[in-house]
């Protein structure tokens, strides 16, 4: 394992697109780029021109978010942008197809309204940890130069007064590779199917929760409150798939019904000793078998939080991004030219994509800022943007003792978000909705 | 502060419906008031797809240079534009097949393969007018017509998966197969002038006939399709 000076600057020109990253650029359709979007409310109205200075001493300190996608020969590559986007007012839908074309070649948004400043990221660049290191370094900028807030910075809010560092813009996954393999295969699962909306509405419902009250519960159970979240989930898609034939026994639908899997998103750099902003995340699908018969809650919550347990390791989650590491070093695949290998990821995602899992739940976790921003902050969001062919997702961050979970939907039927919230309230935990969809 | 009575969660004050299953919000002590403040906005971002347009007009545009160049070749060695509208027919074909689609923002089945086929008549017409020739009436169109309805039923068939089971699908493929080497048969047969009286394409014919029937009637029997999974079952 290459070691890096944590002290050692980074001189970015160009960067090459990370294991991970580079489904994305192939995958990305005329209707849909994958986008995820963190968001911070303040106490005070947002004053733009402040935002565009911080904007510009933000993406200076970030360099891996000031790139542009390129394709060479052989693979696709990010080359630095200088300067910085325009800042956008913020609208009722988010997440809405990037055009890459647009916004100087920037593949990052940063979004204004009212109180709220937004950030929308395109994958390929970094994931939902980097994406709210970079957003929160943002903030706290914003914050010193509107109130000169002295604001203690960290490895997660960074001083912009610093140069970037070469471990803040390495790519984890080429040093952390082992040697492992593991098999790809697994069975699809069920999938929500719903009226499509058009591309360009989406509906977002927003809960808030109180930490204390959803983490005594799960505490009570032994699970984390992001196995007791899948759980909920789990049920909740369990019971649409079974609601799809109604009417009819258990026994005439045993054969027809498929496993319901949840898919989470796993940080990585819980396991390795980096700093990266880039994308260093994997992803455990976990989920119960519904032929098997009726799962009640407490099987669901156990079954969740033993595979959470073998599955959530270093060893297994190394071989599982390894996999895909050593897959690419490929000889003949690396020969082969850019345009054809696109063809061929997009069609491997296509037929695997995320068909192994009925729907996303990414936990951004508890969000602790220092005394000097807290007081200034009043909520922080998170939101996955629609996936390819799962048309709802579920993302949460707590922040202030409030968990606020956020699904985004591009189909007309709200059946998930309902089925997930009512099984909350009917565990007895209190949820406060709002929605976009007055817009 | 209002819940919504169907699903018991707690409603933001913005809210008018619950979000959940879009009952209305009825709180006779705080009845609902437009929200000074919403909590999301109300601009909306507008977007269409990327359009598939923009790279059938650039591939469009590439092909002009082969019809460019044939065309002016043909001019200065002939002094006249003969041969090169063979390539400019073809390239034409290629447009309709594969790039008139892309300006659509569905794929119409039905239509496009009528298109395609209209297309391929075109062709063949200009083919016999600049080759000579009385063929394209008596074998081109008939061909064209039973080759489109031929394509247009495999589409059909396989389009809606869940409609038949794959038996009666192939069943009908094939007979359909059978019908049109028929076909094909009967058009020479006109064409040439010969005496309506099959040869060939009964060889084509009967064993796709036979094999449909035998599909169908696998289909039809539960104990024959179970016989048949019991000796041939792989796993």
């Amino acid at each position: 394992m290459k070691v890096i000076d944590s002290s050692e600057k980074a001189n970015v020109k160009w960067l090459k697109v990370d294991n991970a990253g580079k489904i994305y650029p192939a995958a990305r359709r005329g209707d849909w780029t994958a986008l995820f979007r963190v968001s911070a409310t303040l106490n005070e109205p947002i004053d733009v021109d402040i935002l565009e200075q911080a904007q510009r001493t933000t993406l200076k300190r970030f360099p891996q978010f000031s790139l542009k996608l390129k394709s060479g020969l052989f693979w696709p590559y990010l080359e630095i942008i200088h300067g910085s986007p325009e800042l956008q007012i913020d609208v009722a839908n988010p997440c809405v197809r990037m055009d890459l074309s647009e916004n100087k070649g920037f593949m990052l948004r940063v979004r204004y309204y009212n109180k709220t400043i937004a950030l929308e990221v395109f994958h390929v660049l970094s994931d939902g940890s980097g994406g709210m290191s970079f957003l929160l370094t943002l903030v706290a900028e914003y914050l010193r130069l509107k109130y000169g807030a002295d604001i203690p910075r960290d490895n997660n809010i960074l001083n912009c007064a610093d140069e970037p560092k070469q471990t803040e813009v390495e790519d984890a996954f080429e040093r952390f590779v082992g040697k492992v393999t593991q098999s790809r295969s697994e069975a699809d699962a069920f999938y929500i199917k719903g009226t499509k909306e058009p591309m360009d509405i989406i509906h977002v419902t927003s809960g808030v929760i109180p930490v204390n009250e959803i983490l005594s519960r799960a505490k009570e159970k032994q699970v984390s409150l992001t196995e007791y979240l899948t759980a909920v989930m789990i049920m909740a898609v369990t019971k649409i798939q079974l609601d799809t034939y109604k009417g009819k026994s258990f026994e005439r639908i045993r054969k027809k019904l498929k496993p319901v899997k949840v898919s989470i998103p796993i940080k990585l750099r819980k396991f390795y000793p980096t700093n990266t902003k880039r994308i260093f995340a994997s992803y455990v699908n976990i989920g119960i078998e519904p032929r098997l018969g009726a799962f009640t809650f407490n099987e669901v919550l156990k079954a969740v939080h033993h595979q959470m347990g073998v599955e959530v390791t270093e060893k297994n989650l190394n071989a599982k991004f390894s996999t895909n590491v050593i897959a690419e070093r490929n000889k003949l695949l690396t020969l082969t030219p850019l345009f054809l290998k696109n063809i061929a990821l997009k069609m491997v995602f296509n037929m695997v994509g995320d068909r192994k899992s009925s729907t996303v739940i990414s936990n951004l976790g508890n969000i602790v800022l220092p005394e000097e921003m807290q007081k200034y902050v009043d909520r922080i969001d998170f939101l996955v943007g629609p996936l390819s062919r799962n048309r709802v997702t579920c993302a949460v961050a707590s922040y202030k003792g409030k968990l606020v979970v956020n699904f985004i939907r591009t189909i007309k039927e709200s059946m998930l978000e309902r089925e997930f919230f009512t099984y909350l309230v009917k565990l007895g935990i209190p949820v406060k909705l709002s929605s976009n969809s007055g817009y | 502060m209002s819940y919504c009575v169907n699903c018991g969660v707690e409603l933001a004050e913005t809210e008018k419906n619950c979000p959940l299953c879009d009952t209305e919000v009825i709180n006779p002590r705080s009845p609902w008031q437009e929200p000074i403040d919403s909590p999301y906005p109300t601009a909306y971002e507008v977007a269409v797809p990327l359009n598939k347009s923009k790279v059938a007009t650039f591939v469009s545009f590439l092909l002009l240079i082969p019809i460019l160049v044939t065309l002016l070749s043909n001019l200065i060695a002939n002094g006249e534009i003969s041969w090169s509208l063979y390539v400019v027919g073809a390239i034409a074909l290629v447009f309709v097949v594969f790039l008139f689609p892309m300006y659509f923002k569905k794929f119409y089945t039905a239509r496009f393969i009528f298109i395609d086929y209209l297309a391929l008549f075109g062709y063949l017409a200009l083919i016999q007018y600049l080759a000579g020739g009385k063929w394209v009436m008596s074998i081109g169109l008939p061909l064209c017509i039973s080759s489109c309805g031929f394509t247009w039923l495999f589409f059909a068939l396989f389009r809606h998966p869940k409609s038949t089971t794959i038996l009666v699908r192939l069943a009908i493929m094939l007979i359909s197969l059978g019908v049109y080497v028929m076909a094909i048969e009967l058009t020479l047969l006109e064409h040439f002038g010969n005496p309506f009286e099959l040869h060939w394409s009964y060889y084509a014919l009967i064993p796709c006939a036979a094999l449909a029937m035998a599909l169908l009637f696998l289909d039809s029997r539960k104990d024959v399709k179970e016989a048949l999974h019991k000796r041939m079952f792989l796993k």
